[in-house]
């Protein structure tokens, strides 16, 4: 007969552990290869893990983890410090897309996947890039970048993704900047109940007009948002609806993602930018982020 | 409250992370212990899910209240917890990344006998299980970490030995 005490304090004395990740604090700062930041789109995958490695100390160890230094030296950002010291880069993910703003070159907007980094959809937004200057909200409509777009340089990839991402079953498409702000173009509306069953019913439309088709040819374009309008839809309506997770970073909370509360939890957190990060001859530093995350991953794990 | 912990406390306040990570770090093994005895699967998630909720939860951290390693791993069993609800998996897998023990306790097939069983255990029965047998915390510390009374702790854990009991047979008492 054996005493299930003695058992377990013997099994815990023999038991191993393994190596804790290592745990030290990152800041960062990516340079871009290029001016133009369409060439951003390319960099998505490696932008999304350094966006992990800012969210905090712990993630360091995960983009280390994964770190593919094979990566396509085209497609990748010319360097990435982590508290000065070169950081790894990541390989691809295989279902990423982003959108960058031509006119605000610090902002870059990364949505990933499902596939890539879970099974739950637009769950999966996992990490955006952004700049420091949460003021600086422009109009993304002109990105116009599709995924048939040919000269969207992370064409097929976009096309992969955009066969995969669904929210609670309903195809969604992939998020550009107007999904993910959302459609305000009836906020500057008179108050009162008519004006608010205006904008409900704008909105239900525009949702429904834009709803993914997979077999169309292009992605559905919102409408852009209107100049000083605020966000049409709160983000705990856009979490509810598209399952977003909470994440807050700089400009989101602007565009109605983010709580103004969250985002002063922990501003060093989500606002962690580098405060010269203008574009500077060829190439321009990014600030860190701020999404702390549950899980980003690779596909193949 | 000692010297230590009020030291703590304004570490755990300061505005780096550097002075955060400062304060994590003593307790750092034990909250990744925790985490990959916990977890079944990505116990990495959990444990930078757990890191990240210590700095956003960092000001509510009171040494009166209790220890510092026992403040972080009490975020480390919620973190557990809030994964095991959220995949959900079936308790009755036993973990496919247990490192098998040098000598065994009394053979191969006892000990992982053993892991399996603790692997069936309940949440609340595997975290006090855990904490109390694998990382070595007083029952008393087991409750502050839990949340709970001494009491509740030690019919906790042994409900979970009867289980373990039932589950490895009668060859165990």
């Amino acid at each position: 007969m054996t005493d299930i005490e003695t058992l377990l304090r013997a099994d815990a004395e023999r038991y191993t552990y393994p190596q804790p990740p290592p745990l030290q604090p990152a800041m960062i700062a990516v340079t871009a290869p290029h001016r133009h930041p369409s060439r951003w789109l390319a960099t998505a995958a490696t932008i999304l893990i350094v966006a992990a490695v800012a969210a905090g100390p712990v993630l360091l160890h995960r983009a280390a983890k994964h770190a593919n230094p094979a990566a396509n030296t085209q497609q990748v950002p010319k360097s990435i410090t982590v508290n000065g010291q070169p950081a790894p880069l990541l390989g691809e993910l295989s279902w990423t897309y982003a959108i960058t703003d031509p006119a605000d070159p610090r902002t870059i907007y990364v949505y990933a996947a499902s596939a890539g980094l879970g099974n739950c959809g637009p769950h999966s937004l996992r990490a955006f890039v952004t700049g420091t200057d949460d003021d600086a909200v422009s109009d993304l409509a002109g990105a116009g970048r599709t995924a048939d777009d040919p000269r969207h340089p992370n064409r097929d990839r976009s096309r992969r993704y955009s066969n995969v991402a669904t929210c609670r079953g309903e195809a969604v498409p992939p998020l550009g900047a107007e999904w993910l702000r959302g459609p305000c173009s009836a906020m500057d509306a008179a108050s009162g109940r008519r004006a608010r069953r205006e904008r409900r019913l704008h909105r239900r439309d525009v949702y429904r007009s834009a709803r993914w088709d997979p077999d169309a040819a292009e992605l559905p374009v919102l409408p852009a948002r209107i100049a000083g309008a605020g966000p049409a839809v709160s983000h705990h309506q856009r979490n509810h609806r598209y399952g977003l997770p909470e994440f807050a970073a700089g400009s989101l909370r602007h565009r109605g993602m983010v709580s103004r509360r969250s985002v002063n939890a922990a501003p060093d957190v989500f606002r962690c930018s580098p405060p010269d990060s203008r574009p500077t001859g060829d190439s321009r530093e990014v600030g860190a982020i701020v999404l702390v995350s549950r899980s980003i991953r690779p596909a193949q794990r | 409250v000692s010297l230590d912990d009020r030291t703590a406390r304004e570490i755990a306040m300061g505005s780096t992370t550097a002075d955060f990570t400062a304060w994590v770090a003593p307790h750092w093994t034990s909250m990744s212990r925790l985490a990959h005895r916990l977890v079944i699967g990505d116990w990495e998630d959990v444990l930078q899910e757990a890191l990240g909720a210590a700095w956003r939860k960092r000001a509510q951290f009171d040494p009166v209240r209790g220890s510092a390693r026992n403040w972080l791993l009490a975020i480390t069993a919620d973190q557990a917890t809030k994964q095991a609800r959220r995949f959900n998996r079936a308790r009755s897998e036993p973990r496919a990344d247990l490192t098998p023990a040098a000598p065994p306790i009394t053979d191969l097939a006892d000990q992982l006998d053993l892991r399996t069983s603790v692997a069936r255990l309940t949440t609340r029965q595997r975290t006090a299980v855990t904490l109390h047998y694998y990382l070595g915390l007083p029952v008393a510390d087991v409750a502050e970490v839990m949340g709970c009374a001494p009491g509740t702790v030690k019919s906790t854990l042994s409900d979970a030995r009867s289980r373990l009991r039932t589950d490895l047979g009668e060859n165990y008492r």
